[in-house]
């Protein structure tokens, strides 16, 4: 059994509570004036959605769930099921909203994903680090701009909205990072 | 990642954050108060139980910390006989990184001699007044606080009734073990931090004398304040302890603390000792934390967006 302190957390650890799966979802830094801090954390339960709220010592430990990955490509959704189909042995597994839900913003078909399996049940899913999406629609940039902003809302594909730099226009393709809401990394070339 | 030369703030937050320092400083000055830069780096850091400074080593190998606060130099200035002083500097507390702390942040700290705290708090409500355009602040004692937000006396109930209490409002609870001032720091996060400040800046005083820090105690309470804003705690103030053996004690006390958790123990701020033996005037000080005071005139949520760079993107 592993464990991993307060001091490690970051959001889409995969954690486990009275033998049930939860995603941590948020972690907040908290410390009174000169005295002991603490972490005050939202999980989600990989089952029932229900967010459980806690307030940790800072350093203290929880049980890390012990998790598979296996590589999947993700096929289609009819709404209420999100399929994913393992890419060697063709097998395909559905995955619930609650366990999508992260992961919506960028999740496009054929998308070659992790998806994280807990006790042999499908519970989650992690996207590549990097994707590529064309810009469907953003306002035109201008050079010269000077009221300081370097950046102008976007919209990809999926519905998502993210923020650019002024040059990129409609049509060119950026290359993204999902860990972080999908904040730009580079104008990929056609 | 080819972004990340991105600010975390915005040209007109910084416009905010400039003019606030600007106001600032035209207060200090109207109020007779001298500007004094003091060393980030020192030979002695603060002692405290739960603040960790960032070490590094001078070039003949000689170990220096970053200071956590500019409390011990502006002490031995005071003692030097230079009068009501203020400072806007760095400050690094190692670890501490969230959305209302950076581990580097900007403290603007402040001594009067001859002010008792309270006279300190009235200064403070009139420069927030002036800088947020604030009502004035009230006033409410620690007992207080706790007697209204949570119906026990903080002075009178046991570590056992904190804990107790803890249990009827939450299903889980942090592994705090025994320690008195661990429950009532616990339960003024969770329950009374967030309704303090909201009408108008309110000053918390009269603290616990297990919670004195560096202020003097007076009549079993220690004569410590801070401010609160909109629930988020903006100053730390004391009425200046001044006795060189009860401070070299507060040291030795907080660094077998420190021990007992497994913390290194620091060296002790010989300089700043003397500094006290010698004599520093009757005076009170105060720490105000400048980022979440940019926070709060913007009314963002986070501290990053008042940063030019934030510690991840530093």
């Amino acid at each position: 059994m592993a464990f991993i302190s307060t001091n490690d957390f970051r959001k889409g650890l995969f954690i486990e509570i009275d033998n049930e799966p939860y995603l941590l979802v948020e972690n907040q830094f908290v410390k009174p004036g000169k005295g002991q801090a603490f972490s005050r954390v939202r999980f989600k339960s990989l089952t029932t959605g229900n967010i459980l709220e806690r307030t940790l010592k800072s350093g203290e430990k929880v049980l890390l769930a012990d998790v598979e990955e296996h590589s999947m490509q993700y096929l289609y959704s009819d709404g209420e099921s999100w399929t994913f189909m393992n890419t060697q042995t063709y097998e395909q597994t559905g995955l619930t909203k609650t366990q999508v839900e992260e992961a919506l913003p960028f999740l496009v078909e054929e998308t070659v994903c992790s998806v994280v399996f807990f006790k042999g049940k499908a519970i989650s899913v992690t996207l590549p680090n990097f994707m590529v999406f064309e810009i469907i629609y953003t306002e035109p940039g201008f050079k010269g701009d000077t009221s300081g902003n370097i950046t102008k809302p976007a919209q990809i594909v999926t519905g998502a909205t993210i923020q650019v730099p002024l040059f990129i226009e409609a049509g060119e393709k950026v290359r993204i990072d999902t860990r972080t809401n999908g904040s730009y990394v580079e104008r990929v070339k056609a | 990642m080819r972004n990340n030369f991105f600010s975390t703030s915005n040209l007109e937050n910084l416009k905010t954050r400039s003019l606030l320092l600007k106001n600032l400083r035209i207060f200090f000055e109207a109020k007779g108060y001298l500007e004094v830069e003091t060393p980030l780096l020192s030979h002695f850091p603060s002692i405290d139980l739960h603040i960790e400074p960032f070490t590094t080593f001078s070039a003949n190998n000689e170990e220096f910390f970053l200071q956590t606060s500019p409390e011990f130099a502006m002490k031995r200035l005071l003692a030097c006989g230079f009068g009501s002083i203020f400072q806007v500097c760095k400050a690094f507390r190692n670890g501490e990184f969230g959305n209302l702390h950076n581990p580097e942040f900007t403290i603007v700290e402040w001594y009067k001699p001859g002010f008792s705290h309270f006279e300190l708090m009235a200064e403070i409500s009139e420069l927030f007044t002036k800088l947020l355009q604030t009502k004035p602040a009230k006033f409410t004692s620690y007992k207080e606080a706790f007697e209204t937000h949570l119906k026990i006396n903080p002075f009178l109930c046991s570590t056992e009734d904190l804990q107790n209490l803890a249990k009827q409002k939450l299903t889980t609870l942090p592994n705090l073990e025994n320690s008195k001032d661990d429950w009532l720091n616990f339960l003024l996060t969770e329950f009374v931090e967030k309704k303090l400040g909201v009408e108008q800046p309110e000053f918390l005083y009269n603290y616990p004398s297990s919670q004195a820090a560096l202020s003097k105690i007076n009549g079993g309470f220690a004569e410590r304040f801070e401010l609160y804003v909109d629930g988020i705690e903006l100053c730390n103030g004391f009425h200046e302890l001044t006795d060189a053996k009860e401070q070299a004690k507060r040291f030795e006390l907080e660094n077998q603390k420190r021990e007992s958790q497994g913390k290194r123990v620091l060296p002790k701020d010989t300089r700043f000792l003397q500094a006290l033996e010698f004599g520093i005037p009757a005076c009170s000080g105060v720490a105000l934390g400048f980022d979440r005071l940019v926070l709060l005139a913007l009314k963002t949520k986070n501290i990053k967006e008042t940063l030019t760079f934030s510690f991840e993107n530093a």
